[in-house]
């Protein structure tokens, strides 16, 4: 029976692995440096967690959990240069591709660029005919001059051909050996902003495949005869391949997998969860198991992409957070942030011996730490200070709270991360606090229990069949991609759908989104 | 004048209505506080503007089927609702429930927000507003019918049975114990029984809903009776109408009541005039006498034994009247069959027994009186009562002399009545003590002792000090036996003898002294229970 | 003349962002639009009315369509040319400057990317200063001013030139004729002389629509003093802060209508509905209208300013309320008829009895 999954998550400072057997009981846990590379980390964290385990033979799946392309592309390291081709024209000539890109970017990834005939209308209809000659003199053009082509069009969620028949162009014209990024694959309706995320797919490949190649040879290595997958943004998973193709799918994994994990480590599937960093706080909400993704567009290294990343509402609040004009003569009034010491709080904090009084002082001496610092430095602190500081804080995480929460009914609250000691035990409208206990592996035990999902985004006409006809559809077929992508097909359950309709469609057009998600097969 | 001051309006509440059925199938959406709020009217619009007319209690029906899925239109007409002091809004037939902005507007205005469905929109009004105007409706045929058929009743018993009909509801008499007095028994809460008619939450001793309304006997004089129809739980709807009908009703019982106790009293005077010849052995004749006394169906044939009840307390005649034929029951019950006068401070009475009682029988019939008065003066607290047995002898001239004896008997048991329960003495226990009859008899004593005991009495506004007295002298000085029947201290016993001994100047170990203030307390006793039957 | 700097056009799409009262299209788009135009052909150049000549023709060009299918369909950019190019040979006249019709969402900036094409300058003055879902809700329909001839335009060389009799019909043609032609179009309508603009038009209206985006950005960067500079600038009043508690959307004849009701922060009570039909038309509080069209109603996020948009919404945002008043051009006769709430399917008066407050 392989019935034991290995979780790895690579980290900025820690690689975590962890082994869970069946009904999520963690097995076995280990931690390693992350190393540079970041092969060194994940083969140092499974050794040590697989020694541990007594059966490696029924390990059964490993998945990896890394915000590796996340950094690449915030760091812009290790990108590939791109060519940039739309097909849509004689639309959308009005913005180029890469327009609104920040300046560096650009100048590191964008290679030729080109917009030609082709895509379609709304309702599926072409807007040209594909312009193959002009596809074929763009793939002459980036042969030997990019690693990756990126082709969007418009509409394709939609309506495929124009991609696919592109790709196969372009194929025959620069050799298999040029790696093409579909949009279709990557991103939903949104033109500029999906062939944005294409773009930076393409140049994230080798990156990406470097280290799902050597996530692949380290089980090998091991000896492990395991299916591997990597998670995506929203929890869900790709399998290796997958994810060789489609790198940018990963890049907001990390929150992701920390909620899940946290949440499932304390057997929650509807909690609000708050990760309280050195210098700001996120909070998000998981709803069934999955984070609530938001609505606005997400900015990746600064562009503008249509991803469904978790929804995230952040604040400058932290450990290092620093407490300013603390009160002589006691009237209590001071300024808290929203600058940080960061991780600096180890030596700077008046509690360590420095002489910044930050959110970590405040902490200690308010009885809400304990096990850092030495709390009678912090004796000194007027006691109005602490009380003013500590009602911005409970104030400040009642209001982040109170902006997550999608109903009136109270939900428990996962404090995480390094500054979780500052979140009170009371807050108005949480039913409980909690500080999950192996809080140290969370986003490798979020990482292990990642089910397959399938999503479609498609515009219907509600008067051609009935909305409950086409609705019935788009849950078909994204099951369907569910199972395509490894789900069980037993196990897998809708678990959104989000109609949008479209103004001055007389048809009653509606834009419909689905997402179905399960456990992945054995 | 009934005076309704606790009767509520005479209209149905929100609640009521929803729960008659008349709007078809409802749900309460929002504005849930509102629902104990009065319907007066009803009224329909298919308008939905600020303008609507909405009157003070009316409810709104609103003719919901062109309303647009979460309008904001229904919110205008809520507001058009509360501002005009409505009772409700009911949305009929509406496509789509009503939003969460409209159903937060009905709960932040506390005003009922009620959908329904209904096949005819205006039928259904018209039926809520037959309901609505069924209690005027109602209460207009119960009147008719009460004043009809009060034009052909006239006993307290009828009106009774006849109030008691048109209710639907038994309907009592009760005095001020709570205790019927005509109708159905149903023990009454005697708190509620005041000067005004009301609806009372838990009139009924075992906390049910009742209407209460005094009956007034005599304008002026406080109420002794009372109507009382005990409801039941699900009755709001007629009791508003229902006081006003037992207001009716009351002026028919208190005509009733003054008619019988007139005639009661006169029959009684009558009696009484005969008794005083009886007693008297006056001018008439001995058969004159008789042949009267066969007109009230007495008799002193045989062997006669007398009897003569002394009452005592919050009494007058008027109530010895009232609970003559009550009394003669219990004696009937108790086994003494007999003539039963009423007197103002109590009753004389007699049996005839064809052959000379037994000596041995004497307590018997002192224990049946007991039983009796026992009975008759267990509920009000505030009376009590003392009588005496004269001994049997032959005929007229025979119960002349029982009934002499009786009240010898009676005046000799209440100069040692107990707190609690009847005294019977029969004269034959008396013996001696017939000897103090004399001193009791007289007045000039009755003064000496009153002049003696003042500066105690200055002292001892409750009594205690001459009750304590009075037991310690009758436990033949014992302190002890004295503070156990008083339920005190031995200690306090003595401190309050002390004191009395000092106050009065006497000496209790001398006999003598000892001898008269017992008999000055005696003598003091019959005269406060004499003064309390004064009237 | 004054030249448009790439400072002015962030502020103008924040700015139309927040005049687009929730709809109007995105302004993302348009500035992309502006950008590229610039890039490629230089500078626009503003103008106001007084520098033109009386006789001048002044066009308008607009993105008409669906938002959803914008998002795919990106303007090419010529066919905005285009069609105000066959409307010109209709009229037998070249433009000398081009125009917004309205001033609120994306068809602020998309004329400005073909004046920049064109080479023509665009005009400081529009006939909406916000965003209506109709053509003919226009301060030029109250002057008698013709929408028609006008003419719609794909990127593929469709076009069509149409007369109307009224502004209303040529609305209904114009929605016809972009169902066919794909739902994301260029629109010309209004062609108008200098001396008609400057009789029937709002004036200084991108200018005011730059101020207000400079000023909502200064709220968002936490300038002290922002706020009260931006509603002293707009005769603001802050209506109510709450939290959205339902948001219910649907869609009929054509119009994404919706109700989003927010609880107020302070007292729980208190509810606010807001009645969505592509734009935020009327604040309801307590069954009574707060704020009505023609007024602007702008949803902010309560934290960060950001302007709200209606697809944007979602349930626990905390917002203010913010009621602007329209442009004073749009206060004479008709006005209640044409944008009034009844114009709408309101049932309700317009209401200002916030005016004044803070």
């Amino acid at each position: 029976m392989k019935n034991l999954r290995i979780g790895v998550d690579v980290g900025g400072t820690n690689t975590d692995a962890v082994v869970v057997g069946p009904g999520g009981t963690v097995i076995a846990e280990a931690k390693a440096a992350t190393t540079p590379d970041p092969i060194g980390g994940i083969k140092a964290a499974v050794d040590t967690v697989m020694d541990q385990v007594d059966t490696p033979e029924a390990l059964g799946k490993a998945m990896l959990g890394t915000t590796h392309p996340a950094n690449a592309i915030i760091r812009r390291r290790d990108l590939d240069k791109v060519g940039v081709l739309r097909l849509a024209a004689p639309s959308s000539l009005g913005v180029r591709p890469s327009a609104a890109w920040p300046e560096d970017l650009r100048r590191i990834v964008i290679g030729p660029s080109k917009i030609v005939e082709g895509g379609f209308e709304y309702d599926g209809s072409p807007i040209a005919p594909l312009d193959e000659d002009a596809v074929r003199r763009f793939g002459g053009q980036c042969a030997g001059s990019v690693a990756a082509i990126a082709v969007s069009c418009a509409f394709s969620p939609a309506a495929t051909e124009h991609e696919l028949r592109a790709a196969e162009l372009l194929a025959e014209e620069c050799g298999t050996g040029m790696a093409v990024s579909l949009s279709h694959t990557v991103g939903s309706l949104g033109l500029l902003e999906r062939e944005n995320a294409t773009i930076l797919n393409a140049s994230l490949l080798t990156v990406a495949k470097r280290v799902v190649d050597g996530f692949r040879n380290t089980m090998a290595e091991a000896g492990l005869d395991v299916d591997s997958y990597l998670t995506q943004n929203d929890g869900t998973l790709m399998t290796v391949d997958e994810a060789d193709r489609y790198p940018v799918l990963t890049v907001g994994s990390g929150p992701t997998n920390s909620m899940r994990g946290a949440c499932a480590l304390a057997g929650l599937a509807d909690a609000l969860v708050i990760d309280v960093g050195g210098t700001s706080t996120d909070v998000g909400i998981l709803v069934d198991g999955f984070p609530r993704v938001s609505t606005a567009a997400v900015e990746v290294g600064g562009v503008r992409t249509n991803f469904r990343m978790p929804d995230l509402i952040s604040m400058g609040l932290g450990g290092g957070t620093v407490v300013h004009n603390p009160a002589r003569g006691g009237n209590g009034e001071i300024k808290v942030g929203p600058d940080s010491v960061g991780y600096d709080v180890i030596t700077d904090a008046i509690c360590m011996g420095g002489d910044t009084l930050t959110l970590s002082d405040i902490s200690l001496a308010a009885g809400r730490m304990e096990g850092f610092g030495e709390r009678s430095l912090t004796e000194g602190v007027e006691p109005a200070t602490i009380a003013a500081a500590i009602d911005w804080v409970d104030g400040r995480i009642a209001v982040l709270c109170e902006r997550m929460k999608a109903s009136s009914t109270p939900l428990p609250l996962m404090a995480v991360g390094g500054g979780a000691h500052l979140v009170p035990e009371q807050i108005a409208g949480v039913s409980e606090v909690l500080w999950p206990p192996h809080h140290s592996v969370a986003n490798a035990f979020g990482a292990a229990i990642a089910e397959a999902a399938g999503s479609v985004d498609k515009v219907y006409s509600y008067d051609a069949s009935s909305r409950e006809a086409c609705l019935e559809s788009a849950r078909e077929e994204a099951k369907d991609a569910a199972v395509r992508a490894g789900a069980e097909e037993a196990g897998v359950r809708i678990t959104s759908v989000a109609e949008i309709p479209m103004t001055y469609v007389p048809g009653g057009g509606c834009r419909v989104m689905v997402k179905a998600v399960g456990p992945p097969a054995e | 004048m009934i005076e309704a001051v606790s009767a509520p309006s005479k209209t149905l509440t929100m609640k009521q209505l929803l729960a008659s059925g008349v709007l078809g199938e409802t749900k309460v959406v929002a504005g849930g506080q509102g629902v104990n709020r009065a319907v007066s009217d009803v009224s329909v619009t298919d308008r939905c503007d600020e303008t609507i007319p909405v009157s003070a209690d009316q409810l709104v029906v609103l003719d919901g089927s062109a309303l647009r899925p979460n309008s904001y239109a229904l919110d205008i007409v809520l507001r058009a609702v509360r501002d005009g002091g409505g009772a409700g809004l009911v949305v009929v037939n509406a496509p789509s429930p009503a939003g969460l902005a409209t159903r937060r507007l009905a709960e932040r205005f506390e005003t009922v927000l009620v959908e329904s469905h209904a096949p005819d929109l205006l039928a259904m009004a018209a039926a809520a507003r037959e309901l609505l105007l069924q209690p005027a409706l109602h209460q207009a045929a119960m009147m008719k019918e009460l004043l009809r058929g009060m034009a052909r009743v006239s006993t307290v018993d009828d009106t009774l049975a006849l109030v008691g009909r048109v209710l639907g509801r038994p309907c009592s008499l009760v005095e001020a114990s709570g205790a019927a007095v005509a109708g159905p028994e149903h023990a009454v809460n005697p708190d509620v029984l005041g000067e005004h008619s009301v609806i009372h939450p838990q009139a009924g001793a075992g906390g049910e809903p009742g209407m209460v309304c005094p009956v007034i006997v005599v304008p002026g004089e406080p109420a002794r009776f009372w109507l009382v129809c005990i409801l039941s739980d699900g009755d709001e709807a007629v009791s508003g109408s229902g006081l006003d009908l037992l207001g009716v009703a009351s002026w028919a019982v208190g005509a009733h009541l003054v008619r019988d106790r007139l005639a009661g009293e006169r029959d009684a005077r009558h009696r009484l005039a005969l008794l005083n010849e009886v007693v008297g052995g006056g001018e008439l004749p001995d058969e004159t006498i008789l042949a009267q006394m066969a007109t009230f169906g007495w008799s002193a044939a045989g062997w006669v034994s007398a009897f003569h009840v002394q009452l005592s307390g919050h009494v007058d005649a008027a109530w010895v009247l009232v609970n003559t034929d009550a009394f003669s029951d219990l004696l009937h019950s108790a086994g003494l069959e007999g003539p039963l006068i009423e007197r103002t401070d109590g009753w004389s009475g007699w049996v005839c027994l064809p052959e000379e009682p037994d000596v041995t029988s004497y307590p018997k019939m002192a224990r049946q009186l007991r039983v009796a008065l026992d009975e008759l003066i267990a509920s009000p607290e505030t009376i009590a009562a003392h009588a005496g047995v004269g001994r049997p002898a032959q005929g007229l001239p025979g119960l002349r002399s029982s009934l002499a004896e009786s009240r010898q008997a009676a005046a000799l048991a209440g100069a040692g009545a107990a707190a609690r329960g009847a005294v019977v003495r029969h004269i034959d226990e008396l013996g001696i003590q017939r000897i103090m009859l004399g001193w009791y008899g007289s007045a000039d004593f009755s003064r000496v002792a009153s002049a003696f005991l003042q500066p105690l009495r200055a002292i001892d506004a409750d009594g205690t000090l001459l009750r304590t007295l009075e037991v310690y002298l009758d436990c033949q000085s014992s302190a002890t036996n004295a503070a156990a029947l008083l339920g005190v201290h031995r200690n306090t016993v003595m401190n309050r003898i002390d004191r009395v001994a000092s106050t009065l100047e006497v000496n209790l170990f001398d006999p003598e002294q000892r001898l008269a203030l017992q008999l000055v307390v005696r003598m003091h006793k019959l005269d406060s229970n004499d003064h309390s039957r004064a009237l | 003349m004054r030249e448009l700097t790439i400072d002015d056009i962030d502020d103008l799409a924040m700015g139309a962002t927040l005049l687009g009262t929730g709809g109007g299209g995105d302004p993302y788009v348009g500035k992309l639009l502006v950008k590229q135009a610039i890039e490629d052909y230089g500078p626009a150049q503003v103008v106001t009315v007084d520098e033109l000549p009386v006789e001048g023709l002044i066009m308008t060009t607009a993105i008409i369509g669906a938002p959803t299918v914008i998002l795919e369909k990106i303007p090419a950019g010529t066919e905005f040319r285009s069609g105000i190019g066959a409307l010109a040979a209709y009229l037998g006249s070249d433009p000398v400057a081009l125009m917004p019709i309205e001033v609120g969402g994306v068809n602020t900036l998309v004329p400005i990317a073909t004046a920049v094409e064109m080479g023509v300058p665009i005009v400081d003055a529009d006939g909406m200063r916000r965003a209506f879902p109709q053509i003919e809700m226009t301060v030029f329909t109250l002057h008698g001013l013709k929408a028609a001839p006008m003419s719609i335009a794909d990127e593929k060389g469709n076009m069509c030139v149409f007369e109307a009799n009224t502004n209303q019909i040529a609305e209904s043609l114009a929605r016809a004729a972009v169902v066919q032609l794909g739902l994301a179009n260029a629109i010309s309508c209004y062609p108008m002389t200098v001396a008609d603009v400057r009789r029937g038009g709002i004036h200084g209206s991108m200018t005011y629509c730059t101020e207000v985006g400079r000023r909502l950005s200064q709220v968002q960067r936490g300038a002290p003093g922002a706020w009260d500079e931006l509603l002293a600038y707009t005769e603001a009043a802050l209506v109510f802060s709450g939290k959205v508690i339902d948001i219910d959307r649907r869609t009929t004849e054509g119009f994404a209508r919706g109700t989003v009701v927010l609880e107020h922060l302070d007292d729980s009570t208190r509810t606010l509905r807001v009645e969505i039909q592509n734009e935020n038309l009327i604040a309801f509080e307590d069954g009574e209208a707060v704020v009505t069209v023609p007024d602007l109603l702008c949803l902010l996020d309560h934290e960060s300013a950001d302007p709200i948009t209606t697809e944007g919404l979602a349930f626990g945002q905390r917002l203010d309320v913010l009621a602007m008043p329209c442009a004073p051009e749009w206060h004479r006769d008709g006005m209640f008829d044409l944008v009034g709430p009844r114009a709408f399917g309101y049932d309700i008066d317009y209401v200002d009895g916030w005016k004044g407050r803070r």
